[in-house]
């Protein structure tokens, strides 16, 4: 781990002189500094900074901070920020100056954004494709189950993206598993993002500022997952003035409170949330069992950020989250993440801006319970250390470029089992550590007005590190013998380059044409079988048994503006080619399975498809309607016969209309209404009878499909009186899931019928299985002050 | 044993498929499967004790299992160790159960095949052939058992029997457990096979573990002061482990949130004449241990 720091730090130390000492002005003056809300100092990520006079302008970065350079002259400087009165400031550029500015919300506005663009061309203007961006004010519109709206929820209603199950967390990007998905909370990696088995989130929406999902034309400096970056921020904490937020639902609640330390230079965020259903509810049942029942989670949420100057900033920010369950006397278990990270922001000068970051991941469960007389008790645990470097240079008003260096070591125990009151160790210590580098740099570079190119390329090596033990298995996957690694010896590497391009063509001021490629490599994969994953789930390494997967995605989109950009239409076109995806033998068992990397079976996969999206981002009716065409499919030797068969996410159509009409200026309606293909399932052809047991006989696998999935969910949000001088705020949000009641299969099985023609022989039926969530209603009180 | 603990764990975990599955609803499905499999499915075996050893034929069915099921009568079938050959004889008042003499037994170390002629499943009009091979591993000594009373909910309660033993430690090992109660199998289901392997255990002593769980509110599994229990631990193969795990968990209801997709049970019957054969024959080797059941259990 020494070793691992002091080798990072040799090669940031070789980066910064390259470019802290530059401020080349050859190319004209530069202006930057941030751009924040004026009312709680929040940075605004993706405020648009334009020089009118020579039409060219930048986006904001994650902090807020913007760089932009143009010959001498005067200008007209505007600053604009969907849902934000536009600043346009006259200045006479003959020096390098500092400019910040502090936007002021359009309260008439603000209401009425839904999907954000941060500039109302940006659909067109930005190189970035296949992209969504959200901030939490639009996903608490979204009508959700029990009232609780959800980030994830929201995602899983964009185009491309489908929910690995209902109810569940878990989704797919474009036919990609769940585990390709790289989830972020300010930078650090989250490993299992639900709770409840996935009917919550660990997101808590009044901690969250914005959420960006990325499904292709991943930047440069994300890395480690195939499929999609999710991107959350945490909000910085108010640094004007104290404030709270917060909300009463009926099976949990939650309280933000917010505000500056001392002055404006810092500020805190502290935001909890627990549910209650163990309290309230569990000691109503009549059930003796459901009485001794423990079951909740809590979440906490920390992040307090102090600026020493105009260059030099300092994040802190922290996540806690933890599900607890179990029966009283009997059984207990729990699991969660934890995590932070500290960010120091440094603008070297005003072309070159930089982020150090340090960042620690954290996901364990353990379970104890009493059988026979003994306590067995077992534990998994993950935890990552990670340090980066990322820099912002604004080279002139034609390119930025982008580059950094990442580096982190993963620390996995997945099995640790005891007996108490017995000192042996029953299970073998399983534990393994990786190292995962990346360097990385890109560029965006504006061509004349119309044509934009964005290239980079990113270099990734992973590492296996002892002490660990390597199994050895023949062609059949058959154990011949293992081999024990002593600590620090790396026994295996893995490295690739994995190139980024897009392209931006304007088609003229409301319309655009955008191409992406690129290459991805994931490391990291989730030892699971089931579709929507459950906390047991651990993640394992790339080995010399299993190697690296690997993705190409091209992509290419039309994308046009109406009504003076108040509509955005797109349609996007992908394809992607997997290699070495991961599936695992029929009947796997991956807990407590120390020869896991003999069950994986490896293959290909392709998925592509079409995603059409109208949006509404202004007036009183806004919203987005997407529809989505598309295929995933896998071909992998062992399974299937070596025959291409659907992926376990392949739904070809899928539509979501998501819709809020401000019926007033208290009341707003929303619904949503999705409908999808049903899931790939294997039927079966046939039964055989073992002793008294009927079991079923396959064909192929995935070779039919369930029931198409479709659902309507409506909300009425009546808001109180929105007088800004009063100090409590306060609005009630009545919501109906499964409006219509429609009995979507959640799983198929063959029971035995009741009836039985034959005597003893057991007659099966199929028997659908759906979620209780059927007419049901949520009612959820929201507040701020 | 690795497999016993995982029981545990989901018992704990029930609490949470008690969140989501409980709760949740069903309704018959209306599905209209097709039907173009024919095939054989074979169960037998073959084991250490000194009996008579039984193979059942039968042809698979419809997936609804409407059909009555049909047994393969007439057939050829033998059971050899490379160097004997044990023919079965069709019982005459159960047709497609084929019996060896009551004098065979098998013993550890030698490999056993069964084959199996002169039967025309599918009714083409061409005699097929099937045959399948069995390693019969060695046994496991048994040092000693004790019980142990607990309950988990009014649903879940009874005696724990805890096994203590030392593990031979030489590789992989893979455990059949059956019990017994005053004689009379109480394991008489494949559903209700304990299977484990000796996964972090190997050349460690068993002392105490828990390796069988009998609910008395199944009225078979009920224990009275008084009443002799056995524990029967069979020597058995990773494929016959693997074929027991395939045809409880394709037995087990499937939920997207702890199954797997559904898959055909592995076996080890092959045949040059059809591809549509399932079951097992699997062979083995059994240790006995048996003990009264008193109040105040302490390990021997």
């Amino acid at each position: 781990m020494k070793r691992w720091m002091i080798s990072l730090l040799l090669v940031l130390n070789l980066i910064y002189p390259a470019f802290a000492g530059v401020e080349n002005n050859s190319g004209g003056i530069t202006i930057s500094g941030y751009v924040k809300d004026a009312e709680n100092g929040e940075a605004l990520i993706g405020a648009t900074v334009v020089i009118k006079e020579l039409k060219t302008g930048v986006n904001t970065n994650i902090y807020g901070f913007y760089s932009l350079t143009a010959p001498t002259g005067n200008y007209t400087v505007s600053y604009t920020y969907v849902g934000y009165t536009t600043i346009n400031k006259a200045i006479e550029l003959k020096t390098n100056s500092t400019i910040n500015i502090e936007l002021k919300s359009s309260s008439v506005l603000l209401d009425e954004v839904l999907v954000t663009t941060e500039r109302v061309d940006k659909n067109v203007k930005d190189a970035e494709m296949s992209v969504s961006k959200l901030e939490m004010k639009t996903i608490k519109k979204i009508p959700a189950l029990m009232g609780e709206v959800d980030v994830i929820k929201t995602i899983q209603m964009l185009p491309g993206v489908v929910p690995t199950a209902e109810g569940t967390s878990g989704f797919s990007v474009r036919g990609g598993g769940n585990d390709q998905n790289l989830i972020i909370l300010d930078e650090a990696p989250v490993y299992n993002a639900s709770h409840l088995m996935g009917f919550f989130s660990v997101f808590n929406n009044d901690a969250v500022r914005d959420v960006t999902l990325y499904k292709g034309d991943i930047p440069a400096n994300f890395g480690g997952r195939l499929s999609s970056v999710l991107d959350v921020h945490m909000k910085e904490g108010n640094n004007k003035k104290f404030s709270g937020t917060g909300g009463v639902g009926l099976i949990s609640s939650r309280l933000t409170l917010e505000g500056p330390i001392a002055n404006e230079k810092t500020s805190f965020l502290i935001s909890g949330r627990r549910t209650y259903a163990d309290v309230v509810f569990f000691p109503l049942l009549s059930d003796s069992n459901a009485q001794k029942a423990i079951l909740y989670f809590y979440d906490l949420n920390l992040k307090i950020n102090h600026q020493f100057n105009e260059n030099n900033r300092l994040f802190l920010s922290a996540y806690l989250g933890r599900d607890i369950f179990g029966q009283k006397d009997l059984s207990s278990a729990g699991f969660g993440n934890k995590t932070a990270t500290l960010r120091w922001n440094h603008q070297y000068n005003s072309k070159l801006f930089s982020n150090l970051t340090a960042i620690v991941s954290n996901y364990e469960y353990s379970l104890k319970t009493k059988f026979g007389g003994s306590n067995y008790n077992w534990k998994s645990n993950l935890l990552d250390y990670s340090i980066k470097a990322d820099f912002n240079y604004y080279l002139n008003s034609n390119n930025e470029i982008k580059f950094g260096v990442a580096s982190t070591i993963h620390q996995l125990d997945p099995i640790d089992a005891w007996i108490d009151g017995n000192t042996t160790q029953y299970f073998p210590r399983l534990k393994n550590s990786e190292l995962e580098h990346a360097v990385y740099i890109s560029n965006e570079q504006k061509i004349g007005e119309k044509l934009t190119l964005k290239y980079g390329l990113r270099y990734s090596m992973f590492q296996n590190i002892g002490k660990t033990t390597l199994n050895h298995f023949d062609a059949n996957h058959n154990f011949i013998d293992s081999i024990v690694y002593p600590t620090g010896k790396i026994f295996n590497t893995f490295s690739g380059f994995e190139p980024r391009l897009g392209l931006l063509y304007t088609l003229n001021d409301v319309s655009s044409i955008k191409a992406s490629y690129s290459h991805t490599i994931q490391y990291m994969q989730l030892a699971s079988v089931s579709n929507g994953g459950m906390p047991l789930d651990y993640w394992f390494p790339s080995s010399p048994n299993v190697k690296p997967q690997s993705a190409d995605q091209y992509a290419i989109g039309y994308f046009r503006n109406f009504a003076d950009n108040k509509i955005e239409v797109s349609i996007e076109s992908f394809y992607k080619t997997l290699d070495h995806v991961i599936d695992f033998k029929d009947h796997a068992q991956p807990l407590f399975n120390d020869r896991l990397d003999g069950d994986v079976r490896t293959g290909t996969a392709k998925s592509y498809g079409l995603e059409f999206m109208v949006k509404k981002n202004t007036g009183r009716l806004t919203g987005w309607v997407s529809y989505t065409l598309s295929k995933a499919k896998r071909k992998i030797p062992e399974i299937n016969k070596g025959i291409e068969y659907p992926a376990p996410y392949d739904k070809p159509n899928n539509i979501n209309v998501i819709l809020t009409y401000e019926l007033s200026k208290k009341l707003n309606f929303s619904t949503n209404w999705v409908f999808a293909s049903g899931t790939p399932i294997t039927y079966p052809i046939g039964s055989q009878t073992i002793g008294n047991i009927v079991d079923e006989i396959y064909s192929s696998r995935n070779g039919s499909r369930a029931r198409d999935y479709h659902r309507l969910d409506i909300s009425l949000t009546l808001k109180g009186n929105d007088n800004p001088n009063k100090f409590w705020h306060g609005e009630w949000v009545f919501s109906l899931y499964n409006a219509y009641g429609r009995h979507n299969d959640w799983t198929l099985n063959m029971v035995t019928d009741k009836n039985q023609p034959n005597g003893e022989q057991k007659v099966l039926h199929s028997e659908r299985t759906y979620l209780p969530f059927v007419f049901f209603p949520g009612i959820t009180y929201n507040f701020h002050f | 044993m690795k497999t016993k603990l995982k029981s545990y764990i989901f018992n704990i975990f029930g609490i949470l498929a008690l969140f989501m599955v409980l709760q949740s609803c069903t309704e018959k499905a209306e599905i209209e499967y097709t039907t173009k499999y024919i095939g054989l499915v074979v169960e037998g075996e073959i084991t250490t004790d000194t009996t008579v050893h039984t193979v059942i034929l039968r042809k698979s069915n419809d997936p609804e299992n409407k059909i009555p099921v049909q047994y393969i009568s007439k057939a050829t079938v033998t059971i050899t160790d490379g160097k004997n050959i044990f023919p079965l004889t069709e019982n005459p008042d159960k047709k497609g159960y084929y019996n060896t003499l009551p004098n065979v037994y098998g013993i550890p170390g030698n490999n056993y095949t069964l084959n199996i002629s002169n039967v025309d499943v599918n009714n083409d009009g061409v005699m097929e052939s099937y045959s399948a091979s069995s390693l019969l591993k060695n046994e496991l000594p048994i040092d000693s058992i004790s019980f142990f009373y607990q309950k988990f909910s009014s649903d879940f309660k009874g005696l724990a029997v805890n096994l203590y033993t030392q593990d031979i430690g030489e590789g992989r090992d893979y455990y059949l457990i059956k019990i017994i109660k005053n004689s009379v199998l109480i394991t008489d289901s494949l559903y209700e096979y304990s299977i484990a392997n000796n996964s972090g255990f190997e050349g460690k002593y068993y002392g105490g573990i828990s390796v069988y769980f009998l609910n008395e509110t199944k009225p078979d599994e009920l224990v009275n002061p008084g009443d002799t229990v056995t524990l029967e631990l069979n020597g058995i193969t990773e494929d016959y482990f693997n074929f027991i795990t395939g045809i409880i968990t394709e037995y087990q209801p499937k939920n997207p949130i702890f199954s797997g997709p559904s898959a055909n049970v592995s076996t080890n019957l092959t045949s040059s004449t059809s591809n549509n054969v399932s079951g097992f024959f699997a062979a083995y080797s059994i240790k006995r241990k048996t003990r009264i059941y008193q109040i105040l259990q302490l390990p021997k």
